[in-house]
């Protein structure tokens, strides 16, 4: 569905991606996890086929998607602040969604619509943060296009909206199975919803795993200093601080059993990093961090 | 469905607004006219009627690019961006100068006595018709159009500081040539033989419409990201 092969981009001379490799076949949901400017939101231009590569290969369902029309009606990106005329109200949002897509389901829409409880005459400039969110959601769902971006989609949604968002995500996917590609920079609120978890970084993808696999990373040891230090002499320490003859430290390895029984055995305490501190972490240049 | 169906509909919806208001304060000014003439307020003089339409022609591409985002973020691609605003300005055009041209006729029958009269760029033509008045009506209305989506296009494409600068240089230009070369000379022939000025403007305005084309196919998504002289046109 999406292959990008050494794909790099710039605005002038400032790189913003870098050789991102990356490979999906399957309809799923993947999660895209990177720090502000990393170049999550550039990435998915050049997914969407807003920007163009300037090396490398992209291709979307086999299509270039740069300004190419048939590539693009495979594709619906919905940006963060997502451009909406002043003059449209939910009902032109709806009319220009159909008319521009061609898998468009308009019973999802109306339907998601009444879920969200937008008001159909009010122009959407005017509506709140988390309304702006929900008609992008309406119209990136209700698209059904074999590959849907969608940038920060819980944005502004408060926690009962977040819950009618995952359901219905889940619900029209279970329907019509699709690639959906979910960015963000905080991990927990879509985690449990992805398959996958692409993780970019300094301009390019450093990881692309199954997020079970990915949210067992991440071990924190605490403890005396002469307990932990010969446990973690070949371990890659992400962070590490230093209490007096207490150490705290993070390392990049599986939490599991043998980590306890480790753990049990120096007398020291070990628990599971989250999954948002272990990315910050791992995406962070400094990998010991003495206090 | 046709996919140019979205973005016609779309830039038709976005320069609808506009039109409208242009197309009331023209009726509004159209009556106020009319008016001073039946009260014979006015004994006699020439009113311009056509101002508005053409002032908002002329910026109807700095009101209405924002469709280009629009469009892309629908999916659409930049090169129906352009043939989307093409043809909407186009058929809101052929219905302006419709509307002006009824307004003229209305005029005449509303001041049969003829104490007002309004401009019409077609009087320079001794014998002109109805056909070349609405023609010689839309070359103009197009060229005002193409004059503001070229100067649009480059500011869009290449920034404020090199469309200022290249301004800047046509202003010298523009200022040498009155200066140094005889303009009366210029001014007769373009007065002796209009309707050839008149296809000269009609090639000069799609000369513009295509450059602008030519620029906006590759367009930079923000104002002024366009590497000078080329932006990638890689495809793979």
């Amino acid at each position: 569905m999406i292959k990008l092969e050494n794909v790099s981009f710039s605005y002038g001379s400032n790189q913003v991606i870098k050789n991102v490799n990356l490979l999906e076949t399957e309809p799923i949901i993947i999660g895209l996890w990177g720090r502000n400017g990393a170049g999550k939101t550039t990435l998915m231009k050049l997914l969407s086929g807003l920007e163009n590569i300037d090396a490398g290969t992209i291709s979307v369902n086999g299509m270039t998607p740069y300004n190419n029309n048939e590539a693009m009606n495979t594709i619906t990106y919905m940006q963060e602040n997502h451009p909406f005329s002043d003059l449209w109200n939910v009902e032109d949002a709806l009319r220009f969604g159909a008319l521009f897509n061609k898998n468009w389901d308009s019973e999802l829409a109306e339907h998601l619509v009444t879920l969200f409880e937008l008001p159909r005459k009010k122009k959407i400039k005017q509506f709140s943060k988390g309304m702006q969110t929900m008609i992008q959601i309406v119209i990136g769902l209700a698209s059904k296009s074999p590959i849907t971006i969608m940038d920060e989609p819980t944005n502004g949604l408060d926690a009962y909206m977040r819950k009618q968002f995952k359901e219905a995500l889940l619900s029209t996917l279970e329907e019509d199975p699709r690639l959906i590609i979910l960015s963000t920079h905080h991990i927990e609120e879509i985690e449990a919803l992805c398959e996958k978890i692409a993780i970019i970084n300094e301009h390019t993808i450093v990881r692309y795993q199954d997020t079970e696999e990915l949210k067992m990373r991440g071990v924190h040891l605490s403890g005396s200093r002469e307990a932990i230090e010969p446990l973690i002499v070949s371990e890659r320490v992400l962070e590490k601080r230093t209490l007096g003859k207490l150490i705290s430290v993070m390392i990049d390895d599986v939490f599991s059993n043998d980590w306890k029984l480790k753990a049990k055995e120096a007398g020291i305490n070990v628990e599971k990093v989250p999954l948002q501190d272990y990315l910050i972490s791992f995406t962070t240049q400094k990998e010991v961090n003495n206090v | 469905m046709n996919s140019f169906v979205g973005p016609f509909r779309l830039m038709i919806k976005e320069m609808s607004m506009t039109f409208y208001i242009n197309a009331t304060i023209t009726f509004v000014l159209f009556i106020f006219f009319n008016l001073l003439g039946v009260f014979d307020v006015a004994k006699s003089g020439i009113f311009f009627l056509h101002g508005p339409l053409f002032i908002v022609f002329l910026l109807y591409p700095f009101i209405n690019f924002k469709g280009y985002q629009y469009i892309l973020s629908f999916g659409g691609t930049r090169k129906q961006f352009v043939f989307a605003f093409y043809l909407s300005s186009l058929i809101y055009g052929a219905i302006s100068i419709l509307l002006l041209n009824l307004f003229y006729y209305l005029s005449k029958i509303i001041n049969a006595n003829n104490t007002i009269e309004f401009f019409h760029l077609a009087n320079i033509v001794n014998d002109s018709n109805l056909l070349m008045e609405l023609w010689i009506d839309f070359t103009w209305l197009i060229f005002v159009f193409s004059l503001g989506i070229i100067a649009k296009t480059i500011w869009f494409n290449y920034g404020t500081l090199f469309t200022l600068s290249l301004a800047t240089f046509l202003i010298i230009a523009v200022t040498i040539v009155a200066l140094f070369a005889e303009i009366s000379k210029i001014l007769d022939v373009i007065f002796d033989n209009y309707m050839l000025f008149i296809v000269i403007l009609f090639g000069l305005s799609f000369t513009f419409l295509l450059i602008s084309y030519l620029l906006m196919r590759n367009a930079p998504l923000e104002k002024g990201n366009r590497v000078l002289i080329r932006q990638s046109t890689r495809t793979t």
